[in-house]
């Protein structure tokens, strides 16, 4: 008797449990599914999950065409911005030795690099960092599915796992954040066969020996400018210009450095050929764009560089009404990282016309997850956004570029400050400063408003990080020149400036 | 003032005892360790040792037990056992050893299911002080000749493992008994330390 009353009890408590929970998530398993493990997406389901949604976030990474895969973190953490910095300061650091000498350190002999001791030690805090997002997103209980997601539809996703198993988990609302990859040129014979990309460099065993780089962003010269401070024969193939989309000049100045770095460029080159020799080292064709005229090297390794493209294939996104940039294959979204489909968002580099950055992902993930809790209607500002190319001799900007200034203001409407400075540091190491270059472009009239600034020099990742919040708070020409200046350090110099271009002087920074 | 704070503290190793009980209750339900106080389950006050048939053909394992009634459900054959020596069985055998976990049936054989009180290094290959802490603890459990075993578990290569065990930071070492665990530490230890946490399993 008293069995069958607790029975009876126990059935009524269950039901009106199971009631209650169901209320909670409404018909859905979850309130929020990320497909994407990487800056964006973890920021996004972390924030959600703190604000008291239930949610589940997919990261799977397909192997690179050479079999590199990694684990959770996107491609920041593992094949981006962490590890090439770190092989940046490698470089880096290979540099000051040398400069050592100058200043009375006795460095015995010729100094050599062993690749093997550095990617060993980058590889295991990538590791450390994929360890601490696990770690994280079990603390702030958000489900984790290392399953390859795309979508049924606005409702459901279904997720695979490496050996085919399917999953499906049905949700409220659904963000992609499954960023992008590198390019193959599919054109060219060889070139999958024989040729690496960014996601596999930071993984190598051995030393990539004497390489190519075939591209001219960002990414190229990043890893050339490495790979030539780490002690390589390294040459970079550009097709037409470098850096595109940033100030020209400043792209200049930065590509001369290298060149007296020890960089070598093949400027209007394409490559046409990619072939494997017997000795294991790849003979590559090009053509000259100039001449016309075919030419040949070998190499131990070619790196391809020649752009991103956006991970959305598998992810089923046509037949769920999503709409993509016909060109790019970027997601369309609007200014609240909405698609097509009312209840599925995507933001970081998957959005069309979204900066490429991990910290604006980050920054556009929170904001998403606390609009879609309901607790703001504040939507992401992109523009404005400070950013660094860490090449050799780093180039940190924030805001528009000479041209782009030109084009948005008309050239009279601006005022073009400058000046060439030598930093401190360099003169004792008697190294060559003739790129080291600063550029404040304002408007003419009135308040002179800052429209664009640009630096480059040792360390401008962290000179730029400080100008860009005056920037941010609308800083003036004479904001600038009320600001004291550090001394002695090469930001100063930004607050010293007072040769325009219209000029004509020379704007040589001299003394003290 | 002082029975107070006695109280209080009761209360509080109580509360922790219970959220423990209820935890390595819940692991027992997912990775199938025997309740302390089933009749075919190992109890480590130790009674009497005899060779049992777990289904597995030709396998034998050692089992403790206490209070079997001698109408055994699974037969006993400790008067003709099997030639082979299974595999367990040397693990299980006088010799304290130390052993990379492989996968989840591994850590399920070899730890939840082991008669040996065991330590679980939970450890990574960037972590520097789990390189010095490694050989620290292989010296300790070799001084205790065979009454302690220690598991090996790299939580990049099981990272679910870790995560299901509440591991945060490396080093971690969890202290088991018979599928239950026992204690627990993070970070470095010196030598004496560590003697006094395996004797203290040991002792228990």
């Amino acid at each position: 008797m008293a069995a069958f009353c607790r029975g009876r009890c126990r059935w009524k408590r269950s039901s009106c449990i199971q009631f209650i929970r169901r209320n909670l998530t409404g018909p859905f398993d979850y309130d929020l599914v990320v497909i994407g493990g990487g800056s964006g997406g973890l920021a996004c389901s972390k924030e959600a999950a703190q604000l008291g949604q239930k949610v589940a976030v997919l990261d799977y990474v397909e192997p690179s065409v050479k079999g590199t895969k990694w684990g959770i973190g996107g491609t920041c953490v593992n094949v981006g911005c962490i590890p090439k910095k770190l092989m940046h300061q490698a470089a880096l650091l290979g540099t000051a030795l040398k400069d050592a000498q100058k200043y009375g350190w006795q460095v015995p002999g010729p100094i050599s690099h062993d690749w093997r001791t550095m990617a060993e030690a980058v590889q295991n805090h990538i590791r450390s960092l994929n360890w601490g997002h696990r770690v994280q997103l079990q603390d702030k209980k958000v489900t984790y599915l290392n399953l390859k997601g795309s979508l049924v539809d606005e409702h459901t996703v279904k997720g695979l796992t490496k050996t085919g198993k399917e999953t499906t988990l049905t949700a409220k609302n659904i963000v992609i954040a499954t960023g992008g990859r590198p390019k193959y040129p599919t054109h060219i014979p060889g070139a999958m066969e024989h040729g690496i990309t960014s996601d596999d460099i930071f993984w190598l065993e051995e030393s990539p020996g004497k390489t190519l780089v075939v591209g001219a962003s960002y990414v190229a010269l990043e890893c050339a400018g490495f790979l030539t401070g780490l002690g390589l024969d390294t040459t970079v193939m550009v097709r037409s210009v470098p850096l595109r989309g940033f100030d020209q000049q400043m792209a200049g100045l930065v590509t001369d450095y290298m060149e007296d770095y020890g960089t070598k460029f093949c400027l209007r080159t394409v490559p046409k050929r990619v072939a494997k020799l017997s000795s294991g080292e790849l003979q590559v064709t090009w053509v000259d764009q100039q001449t016309g005229q075919d030419q040949q090297d070998t190499f131990d390794s070619v790196l391809w560089a020649i752009g991103r493209a956006p991970e959305t294939k598998t992810l089923n996104l046509e037949n769920v009404g999503i709409k993509l940039n016909k060109d790019s294959g970027k997601i369309l979204v609007g200014a609240d990282e909405s698609t097509s489909v009312s209840n599925i968002y995507a933001f970081g580099d998957i959005g069309e016309g979204r900066p490429e950055l991990t910290p604006t992902a980050i920054k556009a993930g929170k904001l998403l997850a606390r609009r879609l809790s309901g607790q703001t209607s504040e939507l992401m500002n992109y523009d404005n956004v400070a950013t660094t190319v860490f090449t050799p001799l780093e180039y940190g900007c924030v805001g528009l570029s000479e041209e782009e200034a030109e084009i948005r203001h008309g050239k009279d409407f601006i005022e073009v400050y400058h000046a060439f400075y030598k930093p401190l540091e360099f003169t004792v190491a008697e190294r060559n400063a003739s790129s080291c270059y600063i550029k404040v472009v304002c408007e003419r009239g009135g308040d002179q408003r800052i429209l664009g600034l640009h630096f480059t020099g040792p360390n401008a990742g962290e000179v730029i990080q400080g100008f860009a919040m005056g920037f941010r708070c609308g800083a003036t020409l004479s904001h600038l020149k009320e600001t004291v200046g550090i001394h002695p350090t090469c930001a100063e110099e930004i607050t010293k400036v007072n040769i325009t271009k219209r000029s004509g002087l020379d704007a040589t920074v001299t003394g003290c | 003032m002082s029975w107070t704070l006695w109280v209080a503290s009761a209360t509080c190793v109580l509360a922790g005892n219970t959220v423990l009980d209820l935890r390595n209750r819940e692991r027992r339900r997912r990775w199938g360790g025997r309740p302390a106080n089933s009749p075919d389950g190992p109890i480590l006050r130790n009674k009497r040792k005899y060779f049992r048939n777990r289904g597995l053909g030709d396998h034998y394992d050692i089992v403790d037990y206490d209070g079997l009634p001698a109408a055994a459900s699974t037969p006993l054959s400790f008067l003709t056992p099997k030639r082979t020596l299974p595999i367990s069985l040397s693990h299980n055998s006088c010799r304290g050893v130390s052993f990379n976990i492989q996968d989840h049936e591994d850590f399920k054989e070899r730890v939840i299911k082991s008669e040996l009180p065991v330590l679980i290094d939970f450890h990574a290959q960037w972590c520097g002080p789990c390189k010095i802490l490694g050989p620290r603890l292989e010296k300790a459990i070799s001084k205790q000749n065979g009454k302690v075993s220690m598991a090996k578990v790299d939580i990049d290569d099981h990272t679910d493992l870790a995560i299901e065990y509440g591991v945060s930071a490396v080093p971690t070492v969890i202290a088991m008994k018979g599928g239950d665990v026992i204690d627990q530490f993070v970070g470095l230890k010196d030598d004496d330390a560590l003697d006094s946490f395996v004797s203290k399993l040991i002792g228990q």
